[in-house]
């Protein structure tokens, strides 16, 4: 365990500054664009008080709500945020390749501490669920500060409160980011770690194999996109003919994926134990 | 106690690297595997290390297959850096007291200086020399009771040579098993105690150095003209 | 340990802001309602679910309110529901459902409401075993499934049958006879052939096939669509009947066989009885030709046992007829509801079912429900929207739910 926790830091100490980066440019677009818009908004309004840009049914006349502000901001808050999903998605790779490029090879010395070489592949599946959480969090955190923002720059005459889930749902990768529902939100990062998994295992099949690995990695991860695609079609879903009901096969989905997901992470520490090489 | 290798194969795709190795490196020894540059001598070590898995045969150390616990009793030192190149030298000596049990940081300082290393340095910035001389320090500061070694020598410049030879013949080797590889005989000759001869992923001859020297007369330079030119 | 501090702040941001939203900021105070009754029998009103849309927001929220309460789809989209959602286009009766819950492996791949007939006593399921192509008049087996539901006893059997084989549309029980309907579509070809295939339930053997409607063949651009109404009535009535629509239609551009638009020229609806085999057209003003159904015009139909309803509605008022396919009484435009007469400005949306009629009713605040029985026009039920928690009259308003449709599930 301690020596578990000691692989994490060190491969998050590893990405510290990449993660501080896209923490700065997240903050720099999205206050930037708030502030934008505001000071636009603004200048029409002192001109004629009773102006409001808000075509909203909802909010009274003349006035500005923050989930107004964030609707109008969408294209400057997205853009960071893509950018740290293609970061990030990149990072899955470079996670493990990095110790294999260059004229240092790290990976010798993480095969040869002692105790058992799974830890490795956890470390760094924990460091990437820090890497992509952390970055969630922060957002979510930098959403009152920028509503405080928005409470600092318009009067408070002319502001109208808004609830968060309305805020979020004003953005559309916040949206998605964020789902409504809190099953949702399980279900689409649960998705999240298993695509992380079967890329993981893919890669050290990939290392594992050299050339032809390639391949086999390749196949690997089209396999299990294939079957968790066609799953519920598969066994039937929406065919009144089909043997089993509706909430069976739900029940057959998510069971099946969660024994492929166990069965990737069991094959990724074999081949690591077993097969990898340097 | 001892590195017991037997019948050993190993393929790199269609090519045989490894064909029915066999041989044994003791503890209190030092063993040299010589070969010409692809004879599979790497590869060997990395299969002793299990960094690299073989596809027949058994290597054991004391008995027990390469690997978790086995790593606090041997260490290897690579012929390339293999720690992060943004890391400094002092951020290294942590990581190696972090996960080794057996590591000796009081040694690991003494052969800091003894190189001449700067502890401040990063690893990415050192010349091989120096490369060369933080791998052995990073190896010797583990207690272990054999440390394998791919080619030491080769590419270093001549004083870091000197340094390294001196750590080879002091105490900090005595009681180890050593097991290294190089294709150039050269100064090494006095150093070994068993020669190990590698062509064509087989073995062709392998002795003890004294007993040669004393029984054939022949040093281990006049046994490889003899095996390698026929 | 202190030079851990940057790791351990990551992993405590990772995980601290993520729970804390979702335990206490995403509370979206969106005010739950519920059909509440004013006057008559809350079992009158049956499955009946609004839906339309709540404002005060910036994105109006999808809302659906019943008696129990309402459920906001935003709030509930997630995989595992849209997963289950996927045999929602199967609309079965309240019976049916719950039989299914009640008897999970009888019921077992036999889910489709055209192909079953369930009642108090009996369910009965009919299935294709085998087809034997669409060219060829062999027909097929069909594979019957009868279950006794009160002595609860199963039996299974197969029949070899003569008729063009297609999708089985409806199945009725008459006696000892099972009717089996079926629509013979070709693949492309809008114009099906109808038939009644009989199997005898105590010989288990097909007993004959009757034709309903036949398809006729496309000259030049005019083909005959045709089409069944199903009935309501889930008793074991005398009468059995259903409904044949024959509509003659004009091919306006594309072909068959792909797509294509048509207009209709004619159209004719007949009174079906499984039980005597006779076809009778009923009378013209119940049959929809297009002048009807327009924004300020709107239909809905019904066939419940012997009777044929027809409402026609607009914002003022419903106006109700009804024709029985047995005695022939045609009780034309008998009835007409106003919204006033309920204490509402304007009518929102109508459906008949279960031999009643259900009006969603708009006022100036909260929308209301009348269910008035078609036999005996008597209000059944009036019943208004409300708030489940009357705190939240002060920071919503109810005039910012807009409700727009209603409907009824077969009891």
């Amino acid at each position: 365990m301690n020596r578990y926790l000691k692989l994490v830091h060190m491969e998050v100490h590893r990405f510290r500054y990449l993660m501080l980066f896209l923490m700065g440019i997240i903050l720099i677009f999205q206050v930037g664009a708030i502030i934008s818009v505001l000071s636009d908004e603004l200048s029409l309004k002192w001109e004629n008080p009773a102006y409001s840009s808000v075509r909203q049914p909802f909010v009274p006349e003349g006035m500005l709500s923050f989930t107004w502000v964030i609707s109008q901001t969408n294209f400057y808050f997205i853009i960071p945020i893509f950018i740290s999903i293609a970061v990030i998605g990149l990072y899955i790779f470079f996670i493990w390749y990095r110790d294999w490029l260059g004229k240092s090879t790290f990976i010798y010395r993480l095969l040869m501490l002692p105790g058992a070489r799974c830890q490795i592949y956890l470390a760094k599946l924990t460091a990437i669920l820090i890497f992509v959480f952390g970055l969630v969090s922060y957002q979510l955190l930098l959403l009152p500060v920028e509503k405080l923002l928005f409470q600092m720059m318009v009067p408070a005459e002319w502001r109208v409160d808004s609830y968060w889930p309305e805020v979020i749902s004003a953005n559309l990768a916040l949206d998605m980011l964020l789902p409504r529902n809190v099953e949702q939100f399980f279900t689409i990062y649960g998705a999240g770690i298993m695509a992380v998994l079967i890329i993981f295992t893919a890669i050290l099949l990939e290392r594992s194999y050299r050339r032809i690995g390639i391949l086999y990695g390749l196949l690997y991860v089209a396999v299990h996109v294939m079957a968790v695609m066609f799953l519920p079609d598969l066994l039937g879903i929406g065919n009144p003919d089909s043997f089993l009901y509706t909430d069976e096969i739900v029940g057959l989905v998510f069971g099946i994926c969660l024994v492929l997901l166990m069965l990737s992470v069991l094959f990724g520490f074999r081949l690591l134990a077993k097969k990898i090489t340097v | 106690m001892v590195i017991r290798v037997e019948h050993v194969h190993k393929r790199y795709g269609l090519r045989k690297v490894l064909n029915g190795i066999s041989f044994t490196a003791d503890k209190g020894q030092i063993t040299c595997l010589i070969g010409i540059n692809g004879a599979g001598k790497s590869t060997l070590l990395h299969a002793v290390m299990g960094l690299t898995p073989i596809h027949g045969g058994h290597i054991t150390i004391d008995g027990e297959a390469p690997g978790k616990q086995v790593y606090e009793r041997i260490a290897f030192v690579p012929d390339h850096l293999t720690m992060p190149p943004g890391m400094r030298i002092s951020e290294s000596l942590r990581f190696m007291e972090d996960f080794y049990k057996g590591w000796n940081m009081a040694r690991a300082q003494e052969l800091l200086q003894f190189f001449g290393l700067e502890r401040t340095e990063r690893l990415g910035n050192l010349s091989k020399g120096t490369t060369a001389k933080f791998s052995l320090m990073l190896g010797l500061g583990q207690d272990t009771d054999y440390i394998l070694m791919d080619e030491p020598f080769s590419g270093i410049d001549m004083f870091s040579r000197e340094k390294i030879t001196e750590v080879f013949t002091s105490d900090l080797i005595e009681d180890r098993g050593v097991l290294f590889t190089t294709h150039e005989i050269a100064e090494m000759e006095r150093l070994m105690d068993k020669a190990v001869l590698l062509q064509d992923g087989k073995i062709i001859r392998s002795f003890d150095c004294e007993v040669m020297r004393y029984e054939e007369g022949k040093s281990v330079r006049d046994v490889m003209r003899e095996v390698y030119q026929s | 340990m202190k030079r851990y501090w940057m790791t351990l702040l990551f992993s405590l941001l990772a995980i601290g802001g993520i729970s804390v939203y979702y335990s206490m900021g995403s509370v979206d105070h969106l005010p739950d309602f519920k059909l509440e009754a004013l006057e008559g029998d809350p079992d009158e009103l049956g499955a009946v679910s609004l839906t339309g849309t709540y404002g005060g927001r910036m994105k109006s929220e999808v809302v659906e309110v019943t008696a129990a309460g309402s459920r906001y789809q935003d709030r509930n989209t997630n995989v595992r529901n849209q997963l289950l959602g996927r045999d929602k286009w199967f609309s079965r009766s309240m019976m049916f459902d719950s039989f299914i819950g009640e008897r999970r492996n009888v019921t077992r791949g036999k889910k489709y409401d055209l192909q079953a007939y369930i009642n108090e006593d009996w369910f009965i399921y009919a299935k294709w075993a085998d087809f034997r192509g669409d060219s060829s008049d062999q027909g097929g087996t069909m594979q019957i499934t009868v279950y006794d539901r009160k002595a609860d006893k199963e039996r299974q059997f197969e029949v070899d049958v003569r008729v063009f084989p297609g999708a089985i549309a409806d199945v009725q029980k008459l006696g000892n006879e099972l009717h089996v309907v079926i629509n013979n579509y070709l693949s492309y070809y809008p114009s099906a052939a109808i038939y009644d295939l009989v199997i005898d339930l105590s010989s288990e053997k097909w007993d004959r096939t009757d034709k309903l409607a036949g398809k006729n063949e496309l000259s030049g651009k005019i083909f005959t669509r045709n089409s069944i109404y199903l009935n309501e009535d889930l008793s074991e009535s005398s009468s059995a009947f259903m409904l044949v629509n024959e509509a003659k239609e004009s091919i306006i551009s594309g072909s068959i066989g792909s797509s294509f638009e048509s207009e209709r020229l004619s159209e004719h609806l007949y009174a079906y009885s499984l039980l005597t085999g006779k076809k009778e057209e009923i009378p013209v003003f119940y049959t929809l030709s297009k002048s009807f159904d327009s924004e300020d015009n709107r239909f809905k139909t019904s066939l419940y046992g012997d009777t044929y309803s027809l409402v026609k509605y607009s914002v003022q008022s419903a106006v109700v007829s009804q024709y029985n396919l047995s005695t022939k009484e045609d009780r034309r435009e008998y009835l007409k509801l106003t919204p006033e007469q309920f204490g509402a400005v304007k009518i929102g949306d109508a459906v008949l079912g279960n031999n009643k009629i259900y009006l969603l009713l708009l006022t100036k605040s909260a929308p209301l429900v009348a269910v008035v029985d078609l036999q005996d026009t008597t209000i059944l039920y009036l019943g208004q929207v409300a708030y489940v928690n009357p705190e939240v009259a002060e920071t919503e308003k109810i005039e910012y739910l807009r409700l727009g449709n209603i409907y009824v599930k077969r009891q």
